[in-house]
């Protein structure tokens, strides 16, 4: 692959990052450096807390203990819109979209930090205002051409198929204009044709400068997109490296299959 | 022409059905049905504040009836004690609301659905027992009675003097025009995007910037000032209060008029309004029979058409849509029909 600039400037830092539910260590003690440019993947067994993680690095659940670096600020302690502010934004396991939102309105969201909500350039009008409205507005129309979903803009965004759902949620989270992008199991649930056409939206989208965190299980998709793998389980960093050495080491493939008896 | 049809038909639709609202008072000379329209005016108001918490934002109140309260009492306080006139009244009223309905708010908004709607009911009660128990300030039981009318206002060609009903139907048609506008206004920005947003997922709105608690505080705030404008003109059009108007039944009268009408919708809540306002006055005679009926109608509602008669409305012409689309598909495919069959006989 003939890949862009790759960086070594850490771009998100977990160090030491913990969370226990009740007497469970969702996520224990783990640290790994996400590098600007990268696509990197988590991967691991089912639950073996890659989602906790998402939730920790965004904000949504407070750690236990560690500490969560975006570049060399300390974010670990914000909340999520905050987070988002600093220019992380996420799509959800599960899509999360707004029912009752037009595909353009739902996308349109996502501008609210371009926009802001102050109230009375809002009631007055204000130049500024209507300048903002148009250039959010004009965000929109350019990500859901570049998502390929401009022609069902006016379509409520949950009645469309599920890999045109999933795109409308990561058009929202675009809008935000993030440099670091978390994508928690994007393919989850799709076919070969809908897989292969949003492993290509993720390239075009790391080829704009963005740098993507993915979870996911299709190790293909793993193999493909990823300059570099980390491997939990039991919410513990297994390994860590390109798809080459994760492939071939003997610890990812026993968490996957189990031990292999040597004796026998 | 070409001037109305650079104003376009929308607008002058608009125009021609401002003009023909304020030409009503002319056509209706009985007082007591004058009287009815200026509550429904009243009435829009509130239902339209309370409609930007609970439709827009999905935060459900069932103590806004307080604040109406505060803005009358205050409006009754001062304009009787400081003697204060109408136009000073409004916005000490609209302010205080706002100040309360912030700390309200700012308490309450901490807490989630049905525990909200705990805390905004206990609010309500309290505020009404203060209404009922501070007599020096509130009057007590008795309310306070003798609030002036607006100061008279004189522009050219006629006046209103504030002596009969009909002469407050333009003011209060203003205060809601302007509410209206305002309302529109908030929705079509990025502050009612973010709302509505908010109303619709929580977490996902969350994490595309938008700082709920803040947007939601913000929110209680604004609509706990359009109950106490709508107070402030209520104690200035009825002359008296008193606090078994404020208490937990009005509250849930709003409320039951934001769910009839439809949630997040200003249409919505003027239908709200004016029906359920006419209905209550039909059953005058038996206030414990309009309570049970109420209950009801929310049941059902919430049931059948949790989106209000708007809903009903929006869904019955999508049906009529979608059948003038299948009539127009099988119309098509007719003429193919026919020119088939005239090829046939040639």
């Amino acid at each position: 692959m003939n890949k862009k600039n790759l960086t070594d400037t850490a771009i998100l830092t977990v160090a030491g990052l913990s969370k226990s539910f009740g007497g469970v260590k969702a996520v224990n003690d783990l640290s790994f450096s996400v590098k600007k440019n990268h696509i990197h993947a988590i991967i691991g067994p089912n639950g073996a807390g890659k989602s906790t993680l998402f939730n920790l690095i965004t904000g949504i659940i407070p750690p236990d203990e560690g500490e969560v670096r975006f570049f060399t600020t300390d974010i670990t302690s914000l909340r999520s819109d905050q987070i988002a502010k600093h220019g992380v934004s996420r799509t959800f396991q599960n899509i999360r979209l707004f029912p009752d939102m037009t595909v353009f309105e739902t996308v349109l969201i996502g501008t609210y930090l371009l926009t802001g909500a102050k109230l009375a350039p809002a009631l007055l009008r204000t130049k500024a205002f209507r300048e903002n409205e148009r250039v959010a507005k004009q965000r929109v129309e350019e990500i859901l051409k570049f998502v390929g979903l401009w022609d069902v803009r006016d379509e409520y965004a949950a009645q469309l198929s599920y890999g045109n759902q999933r795109r409308v949620e990561i058009a929202r989270a675009l809008a935000t204009q993030p440099q670091l992008l978390l994508l928690d199991e994007p393919t989850a649930g799709m076919n070969p044709k809908e897989t292969k056409e949003l492993m290509d939206l993720f390239t075009a989208v790391n080829n704009e400068g963005i740098t993507i965190l993915i979870i996911a299980h299709d190790m293909n998709l793993v193999n493909t997109l990823s300059d570099h793998i980390t491997v939990i389980n039991f919410g513990e960093k297994l390994v860590e490296g390109t798809a080459d050495v994760i492939q071939k080491h003997p610890a990812v493939i026993e968490a996957y299959m189990g031990k292999v008896k040597v004796d026998a | 022409m070409e001037h109305i049809r650079k104003l376009g038909y929308r607008r002058l639709g608009l125009l021609i059905g401002v003009l023909a609202l304020l030409m009503i008072p002319l056509g209706i000379t009985n007082p007591y049905f004058m009287y009815v329209i200026n509550l429904i005016l009243i009435y829009i108001l509130l239902v339209l504040g309370l409609d930007l918490l609970v439709g827009y934002t999905g935060q459900v109140s069932i103590g806004h009836g307080a604040f109406f309260g505060i803005g009358a009492y205050i409006a009754a306080i001062f304009s009787t004690k400081l003697g204060l006139s109408f136009w000073l009244t409004l916005p000490i009223a609209i302010l205080a609301t706002a100040i309360i309905g912030f700390i309200i708010g700012f308490i309450g908004l901490k807490l989630i659905e049905e525990y909200l709607v705990m805390a905004t009911l206990a609010f309500g009660t309290i505020i009404w027992l203060v209404f009922l128990n501070w007599t020096d300030v509130t009057g007590g039981p008795m309310g306070i009675a003798l609030i002036p009318p607006p100061p008279e206002m004189n522009f050219g060609l006629f006046t209103l003097s504030f002596t009969q009903y009909a002469d407050y139907y333009p003011l209060l048609l203003f205060f809601v025009i302007v509410a209206i506008i305002i309302t529109k206004l908030l929705i079509n920005s990025g502050f009612g995007r973010s709302c509505t947003a908010i109303r619709d997922d929580e977490l996902a709105a969350q994490s595309m910037g938008i700082p709920v608690f803040r947007t939601k505080v913000i929110m209680f705030t604004i609509s706990a000032s359009y109950c106490g404008a709508a107070g402030t003109l209520y104690a200035h059009f009825i002359h008296v209060v008193s606090p078994e108007t404020f208490n937990f039944t009005m509250s849930v009268t709003i409320l039951t008029m934001v769910m009839i009408g439809g949630q997040g919708s200003i249409i919505g809540a003027v239908l709200g309004a004016s029906l359920l306002t006419i209905f209550s006055e039909a059953l005058r005679a038996a206030p414990e029979l309009r309570m049970l009926i109420y209950g009801l109608l929310i049941v059902i509602m919430m049931m059948f058409f949790p989106r209000g008669i708007m809903g009903i409305i929006s869904f019955y012409r999508k049906l009529i849509e979608k059948r003038a689309l299948l009539k127009k598909l099988k119309g098509g495919k007719a003429t193919v029909d026919v020119k088939k069959e005239g090829l046939g006989y040639e």
